[in-house]
């Protein structure tokens, strides 16, 4: 198999395992974050700088860069909670928008819009490979990882809490639900995620720049995955990805940036006037028919 | 400085006139709203550039035409979502917000365009203040529509016949008032006073397809730290913003007056989370 579609596979499991993340976060706990390319970026760029510049080992920087995304998150999303719906989704929109100033200025860590190149040293210690492979095989584990915490979360109490609080705060609040733990819990769980997935994209493209992965296009992208595929559901983001991530590969071979970003807008409004219950949800409903 | 802090403000205060416009009366965050604007300076941009029309004058033409583009989006869009779930509220109106902007990208480039007119770099001196033409003409703006805006809610028929509606949609009905009509006309206004604000600003900033998104988020900051919903509020914290800005772009960098925008949103969530003048639970308000 050549490079150019283990490319596309790599991508495909990269993305599902993303958009799953915020489908935690989207999906059960209602909680709209069009902020989750921050979280990607940070996670990247934890493992970028540390290994670029200070010759650290990518892994140190992937557990430094979970703590720190985690944390952020947490910060930032706490005061957020207070929001409902719209609003907290606006409020998380800045974030990615801060970050990306934030990674332009601060040039003596991020070497601002130049970007960080990352050294091409194989080996697991470093988690660079020769072989694309090799990345699409822990890619696919990463997706899995993020199938089977949604799987589990899907089922046990926690998910219930989520779900109840989702549908009707007030009414979750006077049965027990402490909705500003589980809020918090569910985004830490997301966040970590994310920033595995930017360690990931960090060791994989060995290259990052701002708008690269702070760009609000990623945070659409991750959330248009899981809303084509299924919010709220835990196979939706892969199903999702499957379809998505070929076509916006196709299509960015033959049309430029543009025209592509113009068909997912289309595609999310057509999604949501027309199927908002995504591929999956719809199956779903159909089957119970 | 802070003056010129005041003036900004008044374009801050512009921009978010519709936006609380629309959430008021529809309790729906319109996220494409930064694309009218954006629609509207490239309505002004080419009437200047193709047929020498005045950015200010082109408005004439520039807001009807926006407004009957709402009233499309309101009959195809807005209308189907109004009592969907939250999320796809927010991915409707974000999902339009993407294709208006591509769909500028794609025609008309990335470029950063600017409009030069007689009174571009023209300025006042008032009271040995030196004030630009075209800030003034905003905060003008800004405070004329403001009023009439005020003045249409609580003086006309149709003004009240929308306040009752915001209060219980129902009951509304029941009392003869077309709440449908009604919606249609409140986001066809809310994106003509994006238009309006569009092609005041014409003049004194670039004009490029992401201009949009540049000039919402802070009023967005706006429009939570005014209460959501509340005209008056959107007014008097724009011009807080405008000053908070200009601050930080004297003393610190102007690279950092969004982060400032976030730093002070976060921080009024948290002591304030209504705003200056929402009533306490309008964050909710949104939810039922």
């Amino acid at each position: 198999m050549n490079d150019y579609y283990l490319n596309i596979i790599v991508m495909t499991f990269l993305w599902a395992a993303l958009s799953g993340a915020w489908n935690l976060m989207a999906g059960y706990g209602g909680l709209i974050s069009l902020g989750h390319s921050a979280l990607l970026g940070i996670g990247a760029y934890s493992t970028a700088v540390l290994y670029a510049t200070f010759g650290i080992s990518p892994w140190i920087g992937l557990l430094v860069g979970i703590f720190l995304t985690t944390a952020i998150a947490v910060l930032i999303s706490w005061p957020c909670f207070r929001l409902r719906g719209a609003f907290f989704s606006l409020a998380t929109l800045v974030f990615p928008i801060a970050m990306e100033i934030l990674a332009n200025n601060w040039t003596s860590v991020t070497r601002g819009s130049s970007g960080i190149a990352l050294p091409f040293k194989p080996s697991f210690g470093n988690f660079i490979f020769e072989s694309r492979l090799s990345y699409a095989v822990a890619a696919f584990l990463l997706m899995m990882l993020v199938f089977t915490i949604t799987k589990m979360i899907h089922r046990g109490k926690l998910g219930l809490y989520l779900i109840a609080m989702r549908d009707d705060q007030d009414a979750a609040e006077s049965m027990g639900v402490e909705s500003t733990r589980i809020k918090l819990i569910i985004t830490m769980i997301s966040a970590a995620l994310t920033a595995v997935g930017g360690f990931f994209y960090a060791q994989y493209i060995l290259f990052l720049d701002p708008p690269s992965v702070f760009s609000i296009n990623i945070s659409v992208q991750i959330a248009l995955f899981s809303l084509i595929g299924g919010l709220g559901t835990p196979l939706g983001p892969i199903v999702g990805s499957l379809l998505m991530t070929p076509l916006d590969g196709a299509l960015s071979a033959f049309i430029g940036g543009g025209p592509r970003l113009m068909i997912y807008g289309a595609v999310l409004l057509v999604v949501v006037l027309a199927a908002p219950q995504g591929i999956v949800g719809t199956y779903d409903s159909w089957r119970k028919k | 400085m802070i003056v010129s802090g005041l003036l900004i403000g008044g374009v801050y205060a512009l921009l978010s006139i519709g936006l609380t416009l629309i959430f008021g009366v529809l309790r729906i965050v319109n996220f494409a709203q930064g694309e009218f604007i954006m629609l509207a300076m490239f309505g002004a941009f080419w009437a200047n550039v193709l047929l020498g029309i005045d950015p200010y004058l082109s408005a004439l033409v520039v807001v009807p035409v926006i407004f009957f583009i709402g009233m499309l989006v309101e009959r195809f869009v807005i209308q189907r979502i109004l009592f969907a779930a939250h999320s796809m509220q927010i991915f409707a109106t974000f999902g339009l917000s993407v294709l208006m902007q591509n769909l500028a990208l794609t025609f008309w480039g990335p470029d950063y365009r600017s409009v030069t007119t007689a009174y571009t770099s023209k300025s006042y001196s008032v009271a040995g203040l030196s004030l630009s033409a075209t800030s003034l003409f905003a905060f003008i703006a800004a405070i004329v529509m403001a009023t009439g805006l005020i003045g249409f809610l609580h003086f006309t028929r149709g003004g009240r016949a929308l306040r009752a509606m915001v209060q219980n949609r129902y009951a509304a009905s029941l009392m003869g008032v077309d709440t449908k009509r009604l919606n249609r006309l409140a986001f066809g206004c809310g994106v003509a006073c994006a238009a309006v604000s569009g092609c005041i600003l014409t003049p004194m900033y670039y004009t490029f397809p992401t201009v949009g998104v540049d000039l919402i988020i802070t009023a967005f900051v706006v429009v939570v730290l005014g209460g959501m919903g509340s005209v008056l509020g959107a007014v008097i914290a724009g011009l807080i913003i405008g000053v908070a800005q200009t601050l930080t772009g004297f003393y610190l960098s102007v690279e950092f007056k969004d982060v400032i925008s976030l730093l002070l949103f976060i921080v009024i969530l948290l002591i304030r989370p209504q705003g200056l003048f929402g009533r306490v639970g309008s964050e909710d308000i949104g939810m039922k």
